[in-house]
Order: C-alpha cells, then sequence, then structure tokens
C-alpha cells in the first residue's frame, strides 16, 4: 500500500514534475495539497496532486487511478523509482474496478437515508438492489 | 449571423441582450478565429448531455471518488467531505484550465473542454448537483 509521502517521493525522483500553486483560493480544502504537473515531449499534461497527510495510506483504487490516469504509468515502474531504481517510463496499465456511482452513494445515504457504513459495505451490485427496492416501495 | 470584431465591440450591449434572449452571435476576428456570444442558458442547455460520472470508494483510511470526465478526484474521512473536496478539485482544475493555454490544448487535456465548460457555468450548489446527478438510464 501507498501513503502520500510515497507519491511525493516518486513526484520528486521521476523528473520533469514542477509544483504548481493552488488558483482557487479562500476555500478550505484546496489547500491541503501540494499540486504537480509534467509536460511530455507529445504535448501531453499529466497533473496531480499530494495530501499534506504524507502517512496517510492511499486507498488502493483511487492509488490505481492515481498511478494509471495522473501519472500515465504502471504499478511496477512507481515502485521502482519510489526504491531508487530508475527504469524506463512504462505505458500505462489499465484496470478495471468496480467502484459504486457516485449518483447512487447519494441516493442511498441521503434519498433512502442509510447509514454510509452500510452502503460501504455494499458491492455495486448490492447498492443498485437497495435503490432499486427503495424505488419499487416508492411506487 | 457574424460580424467582425470592430462591429462588435461597437454593438456589444445589443448583441448582449439578443444573446441572453436566444440569439447568438459569431464574432470574427482577423487572424484569431471566431467566437461565440452566447446566452448562459443556452450554453447549459447545450452542454446537458456531457454528465458527470463519478466514481465512489470506500476505502480503509476513508473515502474517495474518481471523476473521470476530467481526470480529478476527491477524498476525505467520509463521503460528505470527499464529495466537498471534489467540488472544490473541479473548481482548481477549471481555473487550471482557463489560465493555461498548454493545458488547455494537451491531447490528453482537450477533450474535456464541454465538462470545464458546464463547470464553469454552474455555482456550487449547482455543481454538486449535476456531479452526482442520476443518469437518465441507470442500467
Amino acid at each position: 500500500m501507498a501513503t502520500f509521502r510515497d507519491l511525493k517521493t516518486y513526484l520528486e525522483r521521476d523528473g520533469g514534475w514542477e509544483e504548481i500553486p493552488n488558483l482557487v483560493r479562500g476555500r478550505r480544502r484546496v489547500g491541503d495539497h501540494w499540486r504537480y504537473r509534467k509536460v511530455l515531449p507529445d504535448g501531453t499534461v499529466l497533473r496531480t496532486k499530494v495530501s499534506h497527510a504524507l502517512d496517510e495510506e492511499i486507498g488502493p483504487d483511487l492509488f490505481g487511478h492515481i498511478v494509471r490516469d495522473q501519472l500515465g504509468t504502471t504499478m511496477q515502474h512507481f515502485r521502482d523509482v519510489v526504491a531508487g531504481r530508475m527504469p524506463e517510463r512504462a505505458a500505462s496499465e489499465q484496470a478495471t474496478p468496480q467502484p459504486i456511482p457516485g449518483w447512487l452513494v447519494e441516493r442511498l445515504i441521503h434519498t433512502v437515508g442509510l447509514p454510509e457504513e452500510e452502503v460501504r459495505a455494499m458491492s455495486v451490485e448490492e447498492a443498485r438492489a437497495a435503490w432499486e427496492g427503495y424505488r419499487r416501495g416508492q411506487q | 449571423m457574424t460580424i467582425v470584431f470592430s462591429q462588435a465591440r461597437d454593438t456589444l450591449a445589443d448583441l448582449f441582450d439578443a444573446a441572453v434572449t436566444h440569439a447568438p452571435t459569431r464574432i470574427a476576428r482577423r487572424r484569431s478565429g471566431e467566437a461565440v456570444l452566447i446566452g448562459r442558458e443556452d450554453l447549459l442547455e447545450l452542454t446537458e448531455p456531457f454528465a458527470f460520472r463519478p466514481a465512489v470508494y470506500f476505502e480503509p483510511a476513508g473515502v474517495s471518488v474518481w471523476l473521470p470526465e476530467l481526470e480529478v478526484w476527491g477524498r476525505g474521512p467520509d463521503f460528505e467531505s470527499a464529495r466537498e473536496d471534489l467540488v472544490d478539485e473541479v473548481r482548481q482544475y477549471v481555473e487550471e484550465y482557463l489560465a493555461d493555454e498548454r493545458l488547455r490544448t494537451a491531447p490528453n487535456h482537450r477533450p474535456h473542454t464541454p465538462w470545464v465548460v458546464k463547470s464553469l457555468l454552474l455555482d456550487d450548489e449547482e455543481l454538486d448537483k449535476a456531479l452526482f446527478a442520476e443518469p437518465a438510464s441507470t442500467g
């Protein structure tokens, strides 16, 4: 499992990443992160952010998106760079995590009234079934 | 109707009134291309099909929300704080996008334009609703 410290280490060692400022002033949460950007030769712009809570672990699903979609690389390349080995940059991996859609979480908590802990324990299928069951009960 | 920039400058008040009553105007400027003056309501309608599909991950240390349309994430100890963080993150992304031509013309960011425009048109409460709106078809 990776921490935000590992992510920051990667950005410092990978090369080409520059820190960019928070542009949205006066908001409570945006200042809680460092932001980084890297421009690749083909014009692709990679960007990510690192929480100031450096010792917090990044959940595996979010970490997958950060590595694949924001850093544009692979888990192996990430681990190698953090460990101080400097391999060739690899193309990003494809993965198919099964998240619960945001609208469905919102409905289950705020419309159905389920506790967040209960929603947390659900699979996507269970979450959809709970929502459909609620809707049928309303008809 | 297309008019040239100098003519648009001289009649901006009339063009503005026309735009907010659903009559957009194409404005051409030599060597710079064309822009369109269009009412907010009309643009909101045009961006309606560009839905957000955030994915929620309940992870050991908290909740993460990944937004694939803009490739950004929000995170917090519970769903509400992750959701708030995501709204702030979208604001940060839009500011970066508008401020930096290199970002908005990058091959991996250029496709984000419809969702950037949509976000720009919405206040925080509207944006939160749009982010977690139930899709027209949830199947």
